[in-house]
């Protein structure tokens, strides 16, 4: 009766995990091949190998992907210079305001890339930038910073992703107990001693992944570097791809080009694997303990100034910039009392403008997106890491390689891929749900796997031993340890999924707008003010959900 | 008598050609209502193109009101997105869109070459400059826009105002003028820059680099950068993008050049997919209308395709009282390639 009751649960486990699995490769793969064949068609209908030489032969081409290679290293390097101290001073330090650290890091990572390249151009624009204005008359001219420039492209994209940095650390960290510390303190070792050469080897890991997610999704990044890199004479490797896209569009060649983008995913799934193994410890443990000292040290408030200059810099500032052209009725006038409105906001919800429809597909798709997600991590990282079996480096291959994908392009196998006659769903938010789920999954995915190897395997055999199913002992044992670390992905997911742009402006159609869409039209429409409401409207929104999940998640948290 | 006879001959030919003049009216409007009638069992026409979504919303609300029961779904992209659009549904065959505009010709031209437009008969095209529509009647210009050189006058003193292109190459503009990037911007870009070189010193592209010029992605963001201030000067920027802003009291004003402003067409065709051909005929037709261009006129802030309708967008000159460079289809065609080349080299551009 047992031997069937466990052999029902193991076909159970299997069915889940392999479906899971299998889902995960096709809403994946399926558009990726679709790209890649067109990668070795002749324009004459025969097979080459022609646009794949050609990229190594191609000098622009090549100056493009070095670029980009050099700009991505220095925007992982800023963000972890920023977002580690801030995640730091979020979950071990006693520093005043953390709640407002959280949220203002919600907000960096919610502004679309293209509209963050517009403030930081009315602030840093050369010629008539506010920031460089007042350098000039303050400092001198030569003082000033030139944002169309590598280092301009660098600063926007550092402000834009650190807060993936912030987001890991600080579901790491929190993870971590204080007995590890406070242990290290009995034996005489100084508080920066035990967090250098215990808290930080411990989250290694946790900081490895972060980088190489910065690495990578600085690598994909678009709309900021089509302002920038444009501006500034020079290629990134999604520019180049893009040019190949437009006048004519060379698909085949633009499908070679997003090439390299897979090898460094590969790359650094290799350094991810290697220090995953050479550091592996079970750090989240049942019993919540978290540094309890409610005095405030001098570092506490050493690391809450190093918060509110950090963001003021990277958030502050250019949100400040969009809202202040969000409530000018002519944005070009300045702010002269009679030139002051809120009627760019009343109208964001007026049905005649697209701005309550876009608003209602941005949610309605960011919460399929991340629950899907979520739900579809959980169980193929659970067979990621908790199971042995032949393929399990390609299926961690396939859950990450829409990280740093192109979306230009993977859009592209998108509306190919499903406006065959058995998947029409073209020109359908079902489209919407599969697209953004195939390329914001590997958010889910590395944020879930950090934590399922955090979390030690002796849990649920404990769970198992005391008769609980494969399911139980994840329902009730797992997934409430490692709950903190879901919501995190949910709201990042979510995040990341409302502010999407590059798959988005391919598959919508007249109805199926979303609030990027939008929000790029009435830029391109002149429409500046009406836009940064918009803009405002998006942040407002996150703000909001991400504020709600946290507090479910307080009310229901273990005591 | 043979006087007699002669007038005759002559009142006869007179009456022949007023009957067929009616006869043809008449023909012409029952071909309308057929197109109609078939236009309205299909009940909806996709339209999409870079012309301003709310503005084109209201234009198509007065062919929605003329001809009841047939919709237009309009859906604003930019050129570039668009043809990407196109082209990847091209590749599953199929195709979201009855009638489509863009600002480049060699599009059409492309997609003409390659089957993907159908042929329409449009006879306002006898009203049109040469180069403005396909002679094979795959393709034809929707409306067209000057290029008026642009400026913010806040930052450019009167006395500094250029009226040559050749005091472009004047040192004070030096990292003070922007231009879309030409590689991207469609024909409207290449255009713009066709006229500069053709109005401006001898080896204006060659030199282009010692301008330091801002090259912004698309028409959008090189308006969006002198209304800014970011740079002082544009060389010719379309004026449906420019005159709503300074209409909105942007600090712009407009430069008609000595040598010429450049007039590009917007074009249009029917796609060979589409899905309610009758339909997109009909908003075609209408389109090219008397009313439906003087509609553009007034509510797109576009010019006229044809050269009998004179009006002007609110706030700009008419075309007859200012002096242009038509670049047409075969202008654009012809020259793109290597104008491109030279400014892409000079810039050090790949």
């Amino acid at each position: 009766m047992f031997e069937v009751a466990a052999l029902r649960h193991n076909v159970l486990k299997n069915v889940v995990l392999f479906l899971s699995a299998g889902l995960i490769s096709w809403l994946v793969l399926y558009p990726i091949l679709i790209i890649f064949s067109m990668g070795f068609h002749a324009k004459s209908g025969g097979i080459t190998f022609e646009n794949y030489i050609k990229f190594f032969t191609e000098r622009g081409l090549l100056a493009a992907l070095l670029n980009s290679i050099e700009i991505s290293t220095a925007v992982t390097f800023f963000a972890f210079v920023i977002g580690f101290p801030l995640a730091w001073g979020v979950t071990r330090t006693n520093m005043p305001g953390k709640t407002f650290v959280q949220a203002m890091v919600t907000v960096a990572y919610v502004v679309p890339n293209f509209i963050s390249a517009i403030a930081w151009v009315l602030l840093l624009g050369p010629n008539a930038g506010l920031l460089n204005g007042m350098i000039t008359k303050w400092i001198g001219p030569n003082y000033v910073f030139n944002i169309y420039s590598m280092q301009g492209l660098v600063l926007i994209l550092s402000a834009s992703f650190y807060p993936v940095v912030f987001a890991t650390l600080v579901a790491a960290l929190e993870n971590i107990g204080s007995s590890y510390e406070e242990a290290a303190r009995m034996v005489g070792a100084t508080r920066l001693r035990s967090s250098i050469f215990i808290i930080v080897p411990l989250a290694m890991p946790a900081i490895v992944s972060s980088c190489i997610l910065v690495f990578l999704e600085s690598m994909g990044a678009f709309g900021a570097a089509m302002v920038i890199a444009t501006g500034a004479q020079f290629q990134t490797i999604t520019t180049k791809i893009y040019q190949l896209f437009t006048f004519p569009p060379q698909f085949e060649l633009a499908a070679a080009t997003a090439t390299p983008i897979i090898f460094f995913t590969i790359i650094g799934l290799v350094i991810q694997s290697m220090f995953s193994k050479s550091t592996r410890y079970s750090v989240i443990s049942v019993r919540q303990n978290r540094v309890k000292d409610t005095r405030r040290a001098l570092s506490s408030y050493l690391f809450f100034i190093y918060s509110v200059v950090m963001l003021a810099c990277t958030i502050i500032l250019p949100v400040a910039i969009i809202f202040y052209v969000s409530i000018l009725k002519r944005w070009s006038l300045g702010a002269s009392v009679n030139n002051i409105t809120f009627n760019n906001y009343l109208r964001a919800f007026e049905f005649s403008s697209l701005g309550p429809t876009s608003i209602i597909n941005s949610v309605l798709i960011a919460f399929v997106t991340a629950t899907a997600s979520v739900f579809l991590g959980i169980f193929v990282v659970w067979l990621v890491e908790r199971e042995n079996f032949k393929f399990r480096s390609l299926l961690v291959f396939i859950s990450s390689v829409t990280f740093a994908f192109p979306g230009l392009v993977l859009a592209v196998g998108f509306v190919i891929g499903y406006s065959q006659p058995v998947l029409m769903i073209y020109g359908t938010i079902w489209l919407f749900f599969i697209a953004f789920t195939a390329q914001r999954f590997p958010y889910a995915f590395a944020f879930l796997r950090n934590a399922v190897r955090q979390l030690s395997i002796e849990f649920e055999d404990a769970a198992r031993i005391s008769g609980a199913s494969w399911l139980g002992s994840i329902r009730d044992i797992s997934i409430p340890l490692l709950k903190s670390w879901f919501v995190a992905a949910w709201i990042l997911v979510f995040a990341v999924a409302l502010r999407e742009l590059s798959i988005a402006i391919l598959l919508f159609t007249p109805g199926l707008e979303t609030l990027p869409i939008t929000i790029l039209n009435y830029t391109d429409d002149g429409r500046y003010s009406f836009a940064s409401a918009l803009a405002m409207v998006l942040i407002i929104i996150n703000l909001a959900t991400a504020g709600a999940v946290y507090s479910i998640n307080q009310r229901t948290a273990i005591r | 008598m043979k006087l007699l006879d002669q007038s005759k001959i002559f009142l006869a030919s007179l009456l022949c050609l007023f009957s067929f003049a009616i006869a043809a009216d008449a023909q012409n409007a029952q071909s309308t209502d057929t197109l109609y009638a078939e236009a309205k069992k299909e009940g909806q026409v996709r339209f999409s193109g870079p012309l301003t979504g709310e503005e084109m919303t209201n234009v198509l609300k007065v062919f929605e009101d003329k001809y009841p029961g047939v919709k237009v779904v309009y859906s604003r992209r930019p050129t570039g997105a668009l043809v990407q659009l196109m082209e990847a549904e091209r590749t599953a065959g199929k195709s979201s869109f009855d009638l489509v505009h863009l600002t480049d010709p060699l599009t059409f031209l492309r997609w003409k070459k390659e089957n993907f437009l159908l042929q329409v008969d449009v006879p306002e095209t006898s009203k049109m400059a040469e180069g403005f529509f396909d002679k094979d009647g795959y393709f034809t210009a929707l409306c067209v826009t000057t290029l008026a050189g642009t400026y913010n006058s806040l930052k450019v003193a009167e006395r500094d105002i250029p009226k040559s292109l050749k005091e472009l190459s004047d040192p004070k503009w030096v990292g003070k003028i922007s231009i879309s990037n030409p590689s991207r911007g469609g024909g409207i870009t290449i255009a713009s820059l066709m006229n500069a070189s053709e109005g401006a010193v001898p080896d204006f592209v060659k030199n282009a680099a010692n301008l330091k010029l801002l090259i912004t992605n698309g028409n959008e963001n090189a308006v969006e950068s002198v209304v800014t201030g970011e740079t002082s000067l544009n060389w010719g920027l379309p004026t449906y993008l420019t005159g709503p802003a300074a209409k909105d009291g942007a600090p712009i004003k407009f430069i008609y050049w000595q040598e010429g402003t450049a007039v590009v067409p917007i074009l249009t065709g029917v796609m060979a997919k589409a899905q309610s051909p009758n339909a997109a005929k009909l908003l075609l037709n209408w389109l090219l209308s008397t009313e439906g261009q003087n509609t553009l006129i007034t509510k797109e802030g576009v010019y006229s395709a044809r050269n009998d309708i004179d009006s002007s967008p609110e706030g700009l000159p008419k075309l007859s009282t200012i002096k242009v460079n038509n670049y047409g289809i075969g202008k654009l065609g012809d020259g793109t390639v290597d104008i491109l080349s030279s400014f892409n080299s000079a810039l050090g551009l790949k």
